[in-house]
């Protein structure tokens, strides 16, 4: 494919870092082919609030991309592009731009459908191929788009590493490296007090980061959200790392997604919060076991949530290593014109597969092959040994 | 079993963990483990006839309990240690009694050329040992990633991107001068990553005036009138020999290092730009390692273990198109390791040169 295209580039979902080098990466692979590159703000929001009739909404919408504006970019976490988690195939009225409300065609829960207006727009923008970069809900949508008919390429990222058809994803190895770090740090609180640290770490319903973090960090325990956590039991190996474990306390490290089972406490004993429609919240699950622990045995307990610091700052060289390489990779792959792809890395090698509705079944944890229910630990003897870089 | 663990040559990030995993593994399957202090030297220096003194200062007894915690350290628990190929090489009968003393049934050596060069050498005289290469510098012939280089690139991006501040402030010129001895890598992925106007790698020597030329234009190009360069430590100048200092070390070469220094006169002399030179030098390789090098250095270490369980000595540990794989110890001295500049330079423009990605290796290779 010799010709010239316009190609669109947004960024869905949380934001991690390495979405700035990637963004740069494809815009000047793509300038140096003498193509054009449109941002898209705010993920699949700023296509949505493109109204063909009234031009001034595109200043708001888009940004131009050129080797000018990418200048420097690369040396922030976030995105330029901004990134929203709206999906256009269910937007809520609340979420309707205005110039949209009298024709959108709602369902039974207010939700409408609006990939005919993201079609027209596409086609507006003259708009060739697309870029999404995201994680399984914004590639789920690119899919979709796909199964419409518009080229998409699409970059996986998302801290939790949960996209399936590729073993790693922007902003993982980002995220590992401060879990391990902050395992570290934790390490001296709990051995100063002789107590136990718990962090909780974010990954949604897939246990990865935890595993990773608490494997790789040397953690005690660690609990995955894919398998439902006995206290009791845990609670016992934590005592035993306290009493056999030199002064260094006990740390451990539970997904943001796991569930707790033999609990003594009351989940919801805790001081409540609300947030700021007056819902209310329950603490994480590291600060109920925390509280749990503490109560069943008679040791200091404490927990800390990493949450947003895991996906804060500066990308690790891995990270900026595979944004640029998944950038360029996804441009190489338009200008052959195979279309409808994402980019990957499988066994230690990129790649790319075609793009799949990945919402229904996000990648979990293989609980058998690489961690060891009995001790809460990850499997690091065979056969959970690593086999290529790909984590 | 009882085997015996060291760790030789430059420091890296990613050395305790290493040896955390080795000990934790090699205990499960109820062995023994004796840390052999500062590399070589330790078996070098055992004095057979005051065997209580020497364990003292040579050895270090690793126990699950004794390693806990040390991955929350830098570097190195057992420290480590240069010695001179001939100087071990003429020791060699005194070595293999000490291993003898000891009763070591295996040994793991964790090291870079000159460590592992070494544990090839024992190995063709008989004595069962696995080795790990480590090495920021990613020089180690037969495998395409040693421990170390990711923490050393991730360090040396952040150093060029904050070096970008008192470049861009004064409108000058930026040298950044990054380890790497004769071997590129750090400095191209590095340049790469912190996208550097221009890397000059140690394998591509570069003609001073083009460069002049090119820098001054890129600083025009720049609307905050600044530039960046990363330099191994290893570049020369064409016709000129590679910039180096001091005595001879351990290994019979003198030091590379000084050439972003002579760089930047050179650059100011020809153009009068004002500029900065900075050697990033030991802090490449400090502090505490990534993700991707704690990774590397567990599963090492979990795998050099796994060979001797399995009854596999006489392996170096590798990674290959990505993915573990295991070689003879004797590979690290078949070949140099360095970049492929056909593949991934643009030797015109002095400039990384990263495309056809399909199928490559994480890092390249």
């Amino acid at each position: 494919m010799n010709r010239k295209l316009r190609i669109g580039i947004l960024t869905g979902g949380g934001d991690v870092p390495g979405l700035n080098p990637a963004i740069q990466q494809v815009t000047r692979e793509a300038c140096t082919r003498g193509w054009d590159v449109v941002g898209i703000r705010n993920g699949w929001s700023g296509l949505l609030g493109v109204n063909p009739d009234d031009d001034a909404t595109q200043a708001k919408c888009l940004m131009p991309l050129d080797l000018q504006t990418t200048r420097g970019i690369d040396r922030f976490g976030g995105t330029v592009l901004h990134t929203a988690r709206l999906h256009p195939d269910t937007v809520r009225e609340v979420d309707m731009p205005d110039f949209l409300q009298s024709s959108a065609q709602y369902d039974e829960r207010r939700w409408a459908d609006m990939t005919p207006h993201i079609l027209k727009v596409i086609e507006h923008l003259k708009i060739d191929a697309l870029v999404p970069i995201g994680g399984d809900g914004t590639l789920s949508y690119a899919a979709r788009l796909g199964e419409e008919g518009v080229p998409v390429l699409a970059i996986p990222k998302t801290m939790d590493n949960d996209v399936q058809g590729t073993d790693v994803c922007i902003g993982f190895p980002t995220a590992v490296t401060r879990s391990i770090q902050t395992v570290h740090d934790i390490r001296s609180t709990a051995a100063a007090e002789q107590s136990i640290g718990v962090i909780e770490l974010m990954g949604r319903h897939s246990g990865e980061t935890a595993l990773m973090a608490g494997h790789l960090g040397s953690a005690d325990r660690t609990a995955i959200a894919e398998v439902p956590v006995d206290v009791a039991a845990l609670g016992a190996l934590l005592q035993r790392d306290i009493a056999d474990g030199d002064d260094a306390g006990a740390v451990m490290v539970i997904s943001e997604g796991a569930t707790l089972e033999g609990l003594d406490v009351e989940r919801t004993s805790q001081p409540v919060r609300t947030d700021k429609f007056g819902n209310k919240r329950l603490g994480g699950v590291g600060e109920i076991l925390a509280r749990d622990l503490s109560a069943r045995l008679g040791v200091p307990a404490f927990s800390l949530q990493l949450a947003y610091l895991m996906r804060a700052g500066a990308p690790v060289s891995q990270d900026s290593m595979i944004a640029r390489a998944f950038g360029t990779l996804a441009v190489e792959l338009m200008a052959s014109g195979q279309m409808g792809r994402m980019t990957g890395l499988q066994d230690g090698r990129y790649t790319s597969v075609p793009i799949a509705r990945t919402g229904e079944g996000a990648a979990q944890v293989d609980v058998d092959r690489f961690y060891d229910t009995a001790t809460f630990k990850p499997r690091s003897t065979q056969p959970g040994i690593a086999q290529s870089l790909s984590f | 079993m009882r085997i015996g663990v060291l760790t030789g040559g430059g420091d890296v990030p990613g050395l305790n963990p290493a040896i955390q995993t080795i000990t934790r593994q090699a205990a499960d399957l109820g062995w023994e483990i004796v840390g052999i202090r500062r590399g070589w030297c330790g078996l070098l220096e055992f004095d057979l006839n005051d065997a209580e003194a020497s364990a003292t200062t040579c050895l270090s007894a690793l126990t699950p309990a004794s390693v806990r915690t040390i991955d929350t350290l830098n570097s190195t628990v057992l420290q480590t240690s240069r010695t001179t190929l001939s100087t071990l090489d003429a020791r060699t009968a005194h070595i293999l009694k000490v291993i003898e003393h000891l009763e070591l049934d295996a040994l793991i050596a964790i090291g870079g050329v000159h460590t592992l060069a070494y544990g090839a050498r024992l190995q063709a005289e008989g004595v069962k040992i696995n080795t790990i290469p480590k090495t920021m510098d990613n020089d180690v012939f037969g495998t395409d990633y040693c421990i170390g280089f990711s923490t050393a690139v991730s360090r040396s991006v952040d150093a060029i991107n904050a070096l970008r501040t008192p470049a861009g402030s004064h409108e000058r010129v930026g040298f950044v001068e990054l380890f790497g001895r004769k071997s590129g890598e750090t400095a191209l992925m590095s340049g790469y990553l912190a996208d550097a106007r221009r890397v000059l790698i140690a394998e591509v020597p570069f003609d001073m005036e083009r460069l002049a030329d090119m820098l001054m234009k890129d600083r025009a190009d720049n609307p905050s009138n600044y530039t960046m360069a990363v330099i191994s430590e290893g570049a020369r100048i064409e016709g000129s020999n590679a910039v180096e200092y001091g005595d001879l070390d351990a290994s019979g070469e003198r030091r590379l290092g000084g050439i972003s220094d002579t760089v930047s006169e050179e650059f100011k002399r020809l153009t009068g730009a004002g500029t900065i030179s900075q050697k990033l030098a030991y802090l490449m390789r400090t502090g505490t390692p990534d993700a991707l090098d704690t990774m590397v250095a567990r599963s090492m270490g979990a795998r050099a273990v796994q060979h001797l369980q399995q009854g596999e000595a006489g392996v170096m540990m590798a990674v290959r198109n990505g993915a573990y794989e295991s070689v003879p110890v004797s590979t690290c001295t078949e070949g140099q390791r360095r970049v492929d500049v056909a593949a991934y330079y643009d030797a015109n423009e002095y400039r990384p040169n990263i495309h056809n990605i399909n199928e490559k290796p994480m890092f390249l290779g």
